[in-house]
């Protein structure tokens, strides 16, 4: 009877411990897919584009983080830091070229297909960047913070990912509510004419938010790339894809429910596969997607602010 | 000119299919809706279509007709289209975009998971049935189908619906049901060049027809013009052949010029290439030069 | 029976009230105006009696037929035409081309005859155009058929509204605000063409700032504001009170507040997809 009962017991711990392993590998993902819809819906909310680039901007970051890191030794934080600023200036740069100019007539149509332009052009070139391969960072770039015990291990990149992304929220949510420019910005979005009226220079708060937005895809690009030990352009496809999906079941209108968005997905993406089928797991998510939008379109949390006045 | 064609006779082969995935793309914008959904349409119809072939030569027998294949096609695609209509159309403008994107993506899940009858990942042969010249004479007969039905009862109705759904329901036109039948015909057009695509290509797996195809398709449409179904097939025309003629200086970055002349179509040219508006500046302009030269 | 009876009308938008408790009727065959300051609710009163807004509460009933159940695009069969304050033109089309659009409750042709060259559906084309041509006709503007609807000046897309919705061929028909942006002669020449269209039979509900017009063309008048009811009566008796002179010469203070405030609101952000690219 008592080897048995040890057996039983040891076999209910070891259930225990997968179960909270693949709850923290979903919230490391949830992580990555939160802070990718937090860029996404923001520049949706604000501005009214369906940014399908925005996964490419976030693979820009990694790119361009692993290039120094392999050519000129950077570590962690600085490659950090290179992600960022990569992720802004294409944000910026394409802002000023492809959709500045539509600005006085386009909707979000326009921004859409415009952006479908965009997106071709930096999926080529991201391309020819990896020369078609998925590469990686080089294994001692980070090798703390780590977890690791009998049962459970979760890699530097994972954890990082958990730190950052609720920093990212935290912070995105208090520089929109607390901060001039967030209030700019969320102005802007509500309406392009009140800025005139309030005589801020609405490119003052574009440029403020696409930099913004941009700058924290580079972010999520660099860490992922870290956590699934993969730089390539699909990874930033993937990205897009589920943050769009997070965005929808988060709602637009608010960071945080972006951000809880994308961890509801992560975690029910990752538990998905693991205890009703590896194979379906998109399913899971693309269906938990379809049902958003069809049964509440504004997300969890309600109310979309962006284009509900006509 | 046989070694012409040699060289580029497939990639016409795509250009015109390329011309029926972006008709159907421009049918939803010409009811004033983004969808992607054609494409999951395509996908659908084409693995039941390469599925039949398959079973058939697989028992050792002859494959069924190319007719059959291409019905089998539209009726599997207009199918899906009209059932999945009711969910998707009851949503606004931009969130039946996003949850057609989402349908594309969940088509490819699917085919991925249905494995025993698709291949999964590894896919299934299709056999080619398939000529240019068949290709050409459906672009005919559906070009044709587009002239009659723009100055038709139907045409007007889109055109109403696209520019002023409100005003369009305020003079009695039942817009939803109107955005249904453009839906359900761009399914019936998808699944028909879903399967001819499976048959260019000889071989259907997941992302065969999937977002890339999806976004190009919609880009041609916009690129060619979407007021007017000339537009959408010298889009795909275009953008076919500028990657390919430019292939030799830009190599695999030939990509990037289609993009960047979205770009600017989008910023200089809003409504596309061919745009009606135009001819009829032109020939009021003729007309009023005519009556001038009668009368002096 | 009234050919239109609101009955307690009220349109709430969130918070604002903009149609509170309103009742009228419009008689058949009359020229009935309806007036009031900026944001009084006229426009939302016209959305509401054409189908295309839905009200929170109360009844319309046109020609006795309680409209609650019925969905907006089977409003034209009642015999409700409109036209809008802001023109809203077809991008593209043609001006022949607008009105073959209203024509479309009279075609016999479905879908299906739109894909097949066919001499059904090309006879009923050809009668479509002689059609709309009589109506462009009435509006005095055929000799414009072919042009751009939107490249023309203000006062004849005004026409080209009356003209695409009298191709509904209504029994009544709303007008919202169809003398604006016209200058005296051509606001005349619309009055009468308007009063040949009542003598024909037709019944008008116009909204209109302009109170020489009002006073010209109709027979009774309602006045609200704030969408209440201030009275109602013939122009004479409204446009004499007391109650309304205060509540138009209250509009001036206000109304920067009101223009600021329908920026405010951002109907700027146009979100119709027809207009993507144009
Ligand atoms: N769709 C809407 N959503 C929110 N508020 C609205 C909407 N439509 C109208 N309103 C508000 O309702 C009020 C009445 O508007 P309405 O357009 O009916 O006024 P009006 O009498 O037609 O004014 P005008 O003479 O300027 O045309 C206004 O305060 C307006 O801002
Ligand atoms: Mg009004």
């Amino acid at each position: 009877m008592g080897p048995l009962l040890t057996s039983q017991k040891k076999r209910n711990e070891n259930l225990l411990n997968l179960f909270i392993q693949q709850v923290l590998n979903g919230l490391a993902v949830g992580s990555a897919y939160g802070m990718f819809a937090m860029s996404f819906g923001l520049i949706f909310a604000t501005m009214g584009i369906l940014n399908v680039a925005h996964g490419t901007i976030a693979t820009f970051g990694a790119i361009a983080a692993l290039t120094v890191v392999e050519n000129w030794g950077f570590s962690f934080f600085p490659a950090l830091l290179i992600a960022i600023l990569t992720g802004a200036a294409i944000g910026i740069v394409t802002d000023r070229l492809a959709f500045q100019p539509l600005r006085a007539r386009a909707n979000t149509l326009g921004y859409l297909i415009t952006s479908i332009g965009v997106w071709i052009v930096l999926i080529a070139l991201g391309e020819t960047a990896l020369d078609h391969q998925i590469k990686t960072f080089p294994p001692d770039l980070l090798s703390w913070p780590r977890l690791v015990t009998t049962n459970i291990y979760l890699a530097p990149g994972q954890i990082w990912l958990m730190i950052i992304g609720p920093i990212s929220v935290v912070a995105l949510y208090l520089v929109l509510t607390r901060t001039p420019i967030g209030t700019m910005i969320r102005a802007v979005g509500f309406s392009d004419v009140w800025s005139r009226i309030s005589g801020v220079s609405s490119t003052v708060v574009i440029l403020s938010t696409v930099g913004i937005s941009a700058g924290l895809a580079g972010i999520v690009g660099y860490l992922s790339s870290i956590a699934f030990d993969n730089v390539s352009v699909p990874l930033g496809e993937g990205l897009l894809l589920k943050g769009f999906a997070a965005v929808v079941v988060g709602g637009f209108g608010d960071v945080r429910g972006a951000f809880l968005g994308g961890i509801i997905i992560g975690v029910t993406e990752v538990l998905g596969a693991q205890y009703v089928s590896g194979d379906f797991r998109d399913v899971i998510t693309f269906g938990l997607l379809i049902l958003f939008l069809l049964f509440r379109p504004e997300g969890i949390f309600g109310e979309i602010k962006f284009g509900a006045a006509r | 000119m046989s070694q012409f064609w040699d060289i580029y006779g497939i990639t016409f082969e795509f250009a015109f299919v390329l011309g029926l995935f972006a008709l159907s793309a421009f049918l939803g914008l010409w009811s004033g809706v983004l969808s992607l959904a054609p494409i999951a349409y395509a996908s659908g119809a084409a693995y039941v279509s390469a599925r039949l072939a398959y079973d058939k030569v697989m028992m050792g027998e002859a494959n069924y007709p190319l007719v059959f294949h291409l019905f089998v096609g539209m009726v599997v695609g207009g199918f899906l289209a009209w059932i999945t209509s009711f969910v998707l159309l009851r949503l606004g403008s931009h969130y039946l975009a996003l949850a057609t994107i989402a349908l594309v993506l969940i088509a490819r899940v699917i085919a991925l998971n249905l494995d025993e009858y698709t291949g999964g990942t590894v896919g299934i042969p299709v056999p080619r049935q398939i000529t240019t010249w068949h290709i050409l004479l459906i672009l005919g007969v559906v070009s044709v189908m587009f002239g009659v039905l723009r100055k038709s009862r139907f045409g007007y109705s889109l055109d109403a619906v696209r520019e002023q759904p409100e005003v369009a329901s305020s003079l009695g036109i039942n817009v939803q049901r109107v955005r249904r039948y453009a839906f359900t015909f761009a399914g019936v057009l998808g699944g028909l060049a879903g399967v001819l695509q499976a048959q260019l290509v000889q071989y259907l797996v997941p992302e065969t027809l999937y977002v890339e195809l999806a976004f190009i398709s919609i880009a041609s449409a916009v690129l060619g013009g979407a007021y007017i179904w000339v537009g959408p097939i010298v889009g795909a025309l275009l953008y076919t052949a500028i990657p390919e003629f430019l292939e030799p200086f830009l190599g695999s970055s030939k990509n990037v010029v289609n993009g960047i002349l979205l770009v600017i179509i989008m910023v200089f040219l809003q409504r596309g290439l061919i745009d009606p508006r135009q001819f009829r500046a032109w020939s009021l302009k003729r007309k009023s030069r005519q009556t001038k030269e009668v009368a002096s | 029976m009234s050919q239109l009876d609101v009955v307690s009308l009220t349109r709430q938008f969130g918070g604002l009230t903009a149609v509170k408790d309103l009742s009228f009727s419009v008689s058949p065959g009359a020229i009935a105006g309806l007036v009031g300051p900026n944001g009084a609710g006229k426009t939302t009163v016209i959305n509401m009696v054409s189908g295309i807004d839905k009200p929170t509460s109360g009844t319309i009933s046109i020609a006795g037929q309680d409209t609650s159940t019925i969905k907006g695009h089977e409003f034209v069969r009642l015999g409700i035409a409109r036209t809008y304050q802001n023109m809203k033109m077809f991008h593209g089309l043609s001006v022949i081309d607008h009105v073959i659009v209203g024509l479309d409750s009279r075609r016999k042709t479905t879908f299906f005859h739109a894909l097949v060259p066919n001499p059904i559906e090309r006879k009923e084309r050809a009668a479509m155009r002689d059609k709309a041509m009589e109506f462009l006709k009435v509006m005095s503007i055929d000799h414009l058929a072919e042009s751009e609807a939107t490249t023309l000046p203000y006062g004849l897309q005004r026409r080209l509204e009356i003209a695409r919705a009298l191709a509904t061929e209504p029994k009544l028909l709303l007008l919202d605000e169809p003398t604006a942006g016209m200058n005296q002669q051509e606001s005349s020449e619309v009055a009468e063409v308007l009063r040949g269209l009542n003598q024909k039979g037709l019944t008008l509900l116009v909204v209109e700032h302009n109170i020489k017009f009002v006073r010209d063309l109709c027979q009774e008048v309602t006045v609200i504001n704030f969408g209440e009811k201030l009275l109602s009566g013939t122009p004479q008796e409204v446009f004499n009170s007391q109650l309304v002179r205060e509540a138009y010469l209250g509009k001036q203070r206000d109304e920067r507040l009101a223009t600021f405030q329908s920026l405010r609101a951002g109907t700027h952000r146009n979100i119709n997809m027809g207009e993507f690219a144009s």
